[in-house]
C-alpha cells in the first residue's frame, strides 16, 4: 500500500541471527509493543524500519 | 455521521475478523507459521486498508481511521461503568478546557457467540488521529545500527527530552485529577491505563488522552499512580537506551512526577 498514510506504519523484520524469517508492518503507535515480544536469550532479534527505509533501532539495544 | 445501515455493515466488518483471529489456524498462518513460543510474536494482528488499520487480539477488535481519527472496536470485558465514567470524564474535559481525551460517540451492545460485547464509535477530538510518544521517539537521532547511542546526541538535547518528561509527568497529572473526580462520584475504580506515555497523542491544538476507553474503571488510585510510575520509569530508561536520557535527569525526573501524582 502506497499512500501517504505509510508515514503511521513501521515495518518489523524479525531476524534469527542473521536471517530475517518474518516481516510485517505495525501503526508506529503501537511500536512500544515489540519489548514484550523480545525476553533475554532470545534467538531472535526485531529490526524496526520506518516508512523511509531507515533502520531505527532493534531488539537487541533492551 | 454514520448511519445505523453504515453501522450493521462495520459491526459485520467487526465480527468478520472476531472470527477470523479466533481461528488458531488463521492465526498461524498470519504469523507465517511461527507461534508465540518463540519470543517475538505480537499479541495482536494489524491489518491494513486504504484509510487505516484493523488491530485484532482475543478480546478486542478494533478499526482505527488514521484520515479522520474515528474509531470504532468491539471489546469482551466490559461493565456499565466503563463508558458513564468515560463519558462523564470527557464532559469534565469540555467543562475545565484543562484537558482533551478522545469523545466518546456511540455504544451499543452486541451478542457474538453467546456473550455480550461492548461495540464502541469514538474520536479523536480534533478529527486528527494525532501522533505519540513513539512518533517523538523518532524524532530523537537515531541508533547506530540500531544499538550504539548516535554521539550528537547533546547535553542540551537531554534537557530537552528531560523537559517533555516532566510535561509528561503534569498533563498525566491533570487527567488523572479528573478521574479520580469521576470514579468517586460513581464510586469505582480507575483505568489502568489513562496516563500511559504512549497513550498521550497530540494534534495542532494540543494533547489529548486516547486508548483508555478499552479499560475496565476498577484499579484503585494507588494501584494505577503505582503502575503509571513503573510504565513512565520504564519509558525514561527507553530513552536513556536511546542516548537521549542519563541515570542523572531519570531521577530528576521520577522524583518530580512523584511528587506530583502523590498530591492528585
Amino acid at each position: 500500500m502506497d499512500n501517504d498514510l505509510n508515514r503511521y506504519f513501521v515495518t518489523l523484520d524479525v531476524y534469527k541471527g542473521t536471517e530475517k524469517v518474518y516481516s510485517t508492518t505495525i501503526p508506529r503507535s503501537l511500536l512500544h509493543t515489540i519489548s514484550a515480544c523480545k525476553y533475554p536469550g532470545s534467538e531472535f532479534n526485531i529490526r524496526v524500519i520506518d516508512h523511509t527505509g531507515n533502520f531505527r533501532i532493534k531488539t537487541d539495544a533492551f | 455521521m454514520i448511519t445505523s445501515d453504515e453501522r450493521g455493515v462495520i459491526i459485520q466488518a467487526l465480527r468478520d475478523k472476531h472470527t477470523y483471529w479466533s481461528s488458531p489456524a488463521n492465526r498461524l498462518s498470519f504469523f507465517n507459521g511461527f507461534d508465540n513460543q518463540l519470543g517475538w510474536v505480537p499479541s495482536f494482528g494489524i491489518q491494513r486498508d486504504n484509510d487505516g488499520y484493523f488491530h485484532m487480539q482475543d478480546d478486542l477488535i478494533s478499526y482505527c481511521n488514521l484520515q479522520n481519527g474515528y474509531v470504532i472496536r468491539i471489546r469482551k470485558t466490559w461493565s456499565e461503568n466503563d463508558w458513564t465514567c468515560y463519558t462523564n470524564l470527557h464532559n469534565l474535559a469540555i467543562e475545565s478546557n484543562e484537558f482533551r481525551i478522545d469523545i466518546p460517540k456511540y455504544r451499543e451492545i452486541i451478542n457474538i457467540d453467546g456473550h455480550d460485547w461492548e461495540y464502541a464509535e469514538l474520536q479523536s477530538p480534533n478529527n486528527d488521529y494525532g501522533q505519540n510518544f513513539n512518533d517523538d521517539v523518532f524524532e530523537w537521532p537515531e541508533l547506530t545500527n540500531g544499538i550504539l547511542v548516535n554521539p550528537s546526541i547533546t547535553e542540551e538535547f537531554k534537557n530537552s527530552t528531560a523537559q517533555y518528561f516532566r510535561e509528561l509527568a503534569e498533563t498525566s497529572s491533570e487527567v488523572l485529577k479528573y478521574a479520580c473526580q469521576v470514579a468517586e462520584t460513581n464510586n469505582c475504580g480507575l483505568p489502568r491505563n489513562i496516563v500511559k506515555p504512549t497513550s498521550r497523542f497530540k494534534d495542532a491544538i494540543g494533547y489529548f488522552w486516547s486508548d483508555f476507553d478499552q479499560d475496565n474503571w476498577v484499579d484503585t488510585k494507588q494501584e494505577v499512580l503505582d503502575y503509571s510510575f513503573a510504565v513512565y520509569t520504564g519509558h525514561l530508561h527507553f530513552a536513556k537506551i536511546c542516548g537521549t536520557m542519563d541515570d542523572v535527569r531519570i531521577q530528576q525526573c521520577t522524583d518530580y512526577a512523584r511528587t506530583l501524582w502523590t498530591t492528585i
